[in-house]
């Protein structure tokens, strides 16, 4: 049937139909945050005991990081009020105006429902259980409920990025073994100063947005002491896997390294006391934290594939 | 009694103008970059699916006869 174009009215413009590319989903996807649990989760798969098909490992990462990236869209959703007033936050995809809060909802939570189903039915049932609390804590219980609501949101929410190497390792042995927890509490400790580093540094801009850390709530003082004790327990922590025995004393001593100058750093902090205005401590603190993450994991990585190559670790293990 | 016939055009709208809605050029391209990436994200997954197929069954599973002949 023709539509004589005579009767048409003059078209109009649809204002409302979406203009977002491809690139805007991908950033609601907070790509930094992805590289860094897609990293943790392989370097978790490398530590496990027994082994696993190349092409399902891939599988496996693609989806936990496509499970990462759907917490990641349904934390810009809930918070893009406080997004638009934060300078940190205002140019992501929903403050600028590129996505819609319902468009973002619903590519988290399509992209949460396809990781899960597809690590369950390609992998197994144990890892998808663990990516889909994880998005669930993730989403609902810091985003939703303790980001707003409480200044141990980090602390108690830091949970989150700790499951990744957990997921890992649940891919490969297909258990919740004593190695995954101890990669979890590895990273469940560090999350704290490194959060509060930053909340240091950017207090005014959470205080305008109402968000409760640790520094605008108990005040710089106490959050300096929290940095400081969380900092002296994480670093016997990161040598429990060569204690336990799957990392090497090589692993150990890069830990103890690594570790040990998160701890001076971090004393810098708590020494300063926030006399320098600058906040350069804090600053350095911050952005050594994330190098520090990726070094550890890369070093028990390294011994994993040495171990893997040779039989044995390199310089051999404690027990 | 007269019973309504769906396909019967309404008399009172038949003769109104259409309404249509002129998509600007960004909004244009932009349909079209999210379409083709929603078609290799797809291709993706099929693609995953076929691969821990093989992966999970073996090789072999790729050797079958493309019909069976029957016997009687």
């Amino acid at each position: 049937m023709s539509v004589d174009t005579a009767d048409t009215q003059p078209a109009l413009y649809g204002d409302d139909i979406s203009s977002a590319m491809p690139s805007d989903y991908i950033a609601l996807m907070k790509p930094r945050v992805m590289r860094l649990v897609v990293f943790t989760a392989l370097c978790g798969m490398l530590a496990a005991p027994g082994s696993i098909d190349p092409v399902l490992s891939i599988i496996a990462i693609i989806c936990i990081a496509v499970g990462a990236g759907a917490s990641g869209a349904l934390n810009m959703w809930y918070d893009a009020d406080i997004d638009a007033i934060m300078s940190r936050t205002t140019k992501r995809p929903i403050p600028a105006g590129n996505v819609t809060p319902e468009e973002a909802r619903n590519f988290g939570l399509i992209l949460s429902i396809i990781s899960v189903l597809v690590l369950g039915m390609l992998v197994n049932w144990i890892s998808a259980a663990i990516l889909a609390f994880t998005i669930f804590f993730y989403a609902v219980i810091y985003t939703m409920w303790l980001k707003r609501s409480t200044p141990q949101n980090i602390v108690i929410g830091g949970a989150a990025g700790a499951f990744p190497p957990m997921l890992g390792w649940a891919t490969v042995s297909g258990d919740l073994a004593w190695g995954g927890v101890v990669l979890f509490a590895i990273i469940f400790i560090w999350t704290p100063p490194h959060f509060w580093a930053l909340a240091l540094w950017k207090m005014r801009d959470y205080d305008d947005a109402h968000v409760p850390m640790m520094p605008n709530a108990v005040g710089e003082a106490s959050t300096r002491n929290q940095m400081l004790a969380y900092s002296a327990v994480l670093l016997p922590i990161t040598i429990l896997p060569a204690v336990m025995g799957f990392a090497g004393i090589a692993f150990g001593v890069v830990a103890v390294g690594l570790s040990g100058y998160f701890l001076w750093l971090t004393y810098k902090v708590w020494k300063i006391a926030g006399a320098d205005e600058k906040l350069r401590a804090e600053k350095h603190l911050f952005g050594y934290s994330i190098a520090y993450l990726f070094a550890l994991f890369a070093a028990l990585a390294v011994d994993a594939i040495v171990w893997r190559a040779t039989g044995d670790y390199i310089l051999g293990t404690l027990i | 009694m007269s019973v309504d016939d769906p396909l019967k055009e309404d008399p009172q709208t038949m003769h109104m103008p259409l309404e249509t809605v002129q998509l600007t050029e960004r909004q244009m391209k932009a349909r079209r970059m999210r379409s083709v990436a929603i078609a290799l994200c797809l291709l993706g997954l099929v693609g995953a699916f076929y691969a821990a197929t093989v992966v999970k069954f073996g090789p072999k599973i790729l050797d079958r006869p493309m019909y069976i002949e029957r016997t009687n």
